[in-house]
């Protein structure tokens, strides 16, 4: 138990000074570097918490896919502007209304009258999270798993929408077309002799 | 002993830098980006916390939803960043002077 | 209840989700006729097969009770407006990605839907995001125009930030709780002892839904979006999602947190006076029509947080009621908006001026859209903003009904400047509103219908009565 209170510590540090980085940083490669690094150690985390396959979900796919996409973005777009510039009015303003933030809570999740004591039963050896998992999601959040899909696509296409170019002056292929030439549309036989001078 | 306010306090803590992370960072949309996923990592470690401590598969079965509409998110914000992007050159979203709240 | 008992239930959101999927496949001179079809198919099917008596469905993720029907086609019938109006537009939707533009309408319908019916935390997030999802690319699509970029960011950033608030509510809520059923979570609530964790959660929830509805103080991004994104998107946005909107206020709270209504009524009215006075007092200041329209809506999502403040039954089918009339009189408004812009650009309120003398049928109308929201007799914004007040002053508030008197008097000025400009001052430029005859019919029967609410009230008013009963705090 002990060591787990010793990780759970470790890790919440990293994860609130590499999130805090990520939002402070002056290079923006770095930042989303940070953000990263707080992903990962929050997928430790949720292994702490026994959900083994929403952690290996994010460090797999999220931090895989979504946080390396946006590595790409921010390369593309910071190639000008690579360092940002905060004003000190802002921080100061960002900085109180994280700290009231953190105090509220504070005191409403350290108060009397909120106290869990609950600790949950260690899982039977052959527990597997990822069956568990995997057996509400297709019978009691059906619905949800559908809506999900529908949002996937509504990103789709509107990421798509959005993002697509159709230039005028571009040359592209049209396969339909290429196949049904003929010979004749494209060959002309000539006698051979030369054309006479005009 | 940990238990569930240890997790809480560290998820809103989380919220919290996410929240004034949005707040510092008005100029610059790539870092506003950034702020809102640690929002939601903060609800996600706060629903699987909860979904540990109270044995319920529930908030396991919320997280992995945030999860995927969080992606889904992403993916429209970066897509308009880069419309921005090539329409001004430009992300900072203060040298836009023609929007005015 | 059987598999092809709930799918037959269900029937209105497959449809809309098939048929988006054609919209966005099919050829691009086949998107506008079957957009339609798909429109009127839902509108079909939630006739067909309305049931008798409220059915949890899909294991009890979703409800479908016939008394909320109205509502759900009303949503059918103001996307059909909307994407009528929007067609003669220069930027309209069919002389750009018109495939993408009503998938993504149609699918915004599948969000409203889902939040609708909505009898668990999960489908509730996830219809709200499908609707956001489908509205930022809107906003953003006509890509010319630099601003609507920069708008479409801002909408972005603050949606995203309002979706992250009312994510930790929820997650707060859970925690406490141990449930995401709508339900169950009001009866949990009733039980347990209060504790700050829960009205934190309770005040990260509301904080989230005011940013989405755009309630002061978290409506700065309205009236920029309003003002920035394209007229077809923001006619969109203005008009269906703001019945969304109630419905997610009714779902969550007068359902969900009703244990914690003593709490949350008083916040909602100070929102809502907030909202009031400063919808009411920027708009006055306003030349450009649109940010007028969007500091008018901003007042009145005010008077819908008055009558949900109420914490009445009484109070909530008057915030249906009230949203039944605004939603229609938005979409009146942004359609002759519309009418008005599809030649040259007639943005300012100056260009109003003259309207009687060159087009007087034009200008009747306009004045009906005006009064209704003013609130002036003989139209249905009268009647809403009545029984709003009713209800305040039945629940035993009538100083907050008092103030928002004044403010929908000091309100009343910016609509009837335009009216003055109509039919008291001379035009600077003549007015050329398009001539389309459907858009100019839909126009008026749209501004005629709040005249007809106005003399016939008693059908709409039940059903608005019924419509809220179904969210009454779990019964």
């Amino acid at each position: 138990m002990a060591f787990q209170t010793l990780l759970f510590y470790l890790f919440g540090t990293v994860l609130l000074a590499a999130a805090a980085a990520a939002v402070t940083l002056r290079n923006m490669v770095h930042a989303a570097l940070s953000l990263i690094l707080s992903f990962f150690t929050a997928a430790m985390l949720w292994m702490l918490l026994e959900a083994e396959f929403l952690s290996i979900l994010l460090v797999l796919v999220y931090i895989g896919a979504v946080l390396v996409l946006f590595l790409f973005v921010v390369m593309m777009v910071e190639r000008h502007t690579p360092t940002i510039h905060r004003r000190r009015n802002y921080r100061i303003v960002a900085s109180a209304v994280a700290a009231v933030m953190v105090a509220e809570l504070g005191m409403a999740l350290l108060a009397p009258d909120f106290s869990p004591t609950a600790q949950p039963l260690p899982a039977p050896l052959e527990y597997s999270n990822t069956k568990a998992l995997g057996s509400v999601l297709y019978t009691d959040y059906a619905l949800a798993f559908e809506a999900a899909a529908v949002a996937l696509l509504v990103a789709i296409v509107g990421a798509i929408a959005l993002t697509l170019r159709v230039r005028p002056d571009h040359h592209r292929q049209n396969p339909a077309r290429q196949s049904r030439v003929r010979k004749q549309d494209r060959l002309r036989l000539t006698d051979g002799r030369s054309e006479p001078p005009c | 002993m940990l238990s569930l306010t240890h997790f809480m306090l560290l998820s809103g803590a989380l919220f919290a830098i996410g929240v004034a992370g949005v707040f510092v960072n008005r100029r610059h949309a790539l870092v506003l980006l950034m702020s809102l996923e640690l929002i939601l990592l903060a609800v996600n470690t706060n629903l699987i916390a909860a979904s540990h401590y109270l044995q319920d598969l529930a908030g396991q079965a919320f997280a992995l939803f945030v999860l995927t509409i969080a992606a889904a998110e992403i993916a429209i914000g970066l897509a308009i960043v880069v419309v921005v992007f090539r329409s001004r050159e430009t992300i900072d979203a203060e040298d836009l002077s023609e929007v005015r709240g | 209840m059987s598999v092809a008992q709930e799918m037959i239930l269900m029937l209105p959101e497959i449809v809309l989700v098939v048929g988006a999927c054609f919209v966005l496949l099919c050829p691009r001179f086949l998107a506008w006729p079957l957009t339609m079809l798909v429109l009127a198919g839902t509108v079909g099917a939630i006739v067909a097969t309305a049931p008798e008596d409220p059915a949890l469905l899909m294991t009890g993720m979703f409800e479908r009770s016939s008394e909320i029907d109205f509502l759900r086609i009303l949503i059918c019938v103001l996307t059909v407006l909307i994407l009528r109006y929007a067609r003669g537009h220069p930027v309209s939707p069919d002389r750009l990605q018109s495939n993408e533009f009503y998938t993504l309408a149609v699918f915004g319908c599948v969000g409203m839907f889902l939040i609708s019916g909505a009898e668990h935390l999960i489908t509730l997030y996830l219809g709200l995001e499908i609707l956001a999802l489908s509205l930022y690319p809107m906003i953003a699509m006509v890509r010319d125009d630099g601003r609507a970029g920069e708008v479409a960011l801002k909408y972005f950033v603050l949606g995203a930030l309002a979706s992250g608030f009312l994510l930790y509510g929820m997650s707060l809520m859970y925690a406490v709780t141990g449930t995401l059923h709508i339900g169950e979570l009001a009866s949990q609530l009733e039980q347990l002892e209060m504790n700050r964790v829960l009205l934190l959660g309770m005040v990260f929830m509301l904080a989230g839904l005011a940013f989405k509805l755009g309630a002061t103080p978290f409506h700065m991004w309205l009236p920029d979006v309003y003002d920035g994104a394209s007229l077809p998107a923001v006619t969109y946005l203005s008009a269906a999602p703001k019945i969304a909107g109630l419905l997610l206020l009714l779902r969550l709270f007068s359902d969900g947190l009703m244990a914690l209504a003593v709490d949350w009524t008083t916040l909602m009215m100070v929102l809502a006076v907030l909202s009031l006075l400063l919808g009411n007092l920027v708009a006055i200041a306003q030349t450009r029509i649109r940010r007028m329209l969007a500091y008018s809506a901003i007042a009145h999502t005010g008077f819908v947080f008055l009558a949900l403040g109420a914490g009445t039954p009484h109070g909530m089918s008057s915030a249906v009621f009230y949203t039944f009339v605004y939603a229609l009189m938005a979409a009146g408004s942004f359609g002759m908006l519309l009418l008005l812009n599809s030649r040259v650009a007639a943005e300012d309120i100056q260009d109003f001026k003259g309207l009687n003398h060159s087009h007087p049928w034009l200008a009747i109308m306009v004045l009906i859209l005006m009064f209704s929201m003013a609130g002036v007799p003989l139209t249905a914004g009268f009647y809403a903003k009545l029984y709003v007040l009713q209800a305040v002053v039945d629940a035993g508030l009538w100083p907050l009904a008092v103030v928002a008197v004044l403010l929908t008097v000091v309100g009343a000025y910016y609509y009837l400047r335009i009216v003055w400009y109509m039919y008291f001052e001379e035009a600077d430029r003549p007015a050329e509103p398009g001539e389309d005859s459907a858009h100019v019919f839909l126009v008026s029967a749209n501004a005629l219908v709040l005249v007809l609410i106005f003399a016939v009230p008693q059908p709409w008013l039940e059903m608005s009565r019924d419509a809220a009963r179904v969210f009454v705090g779990g019964q």
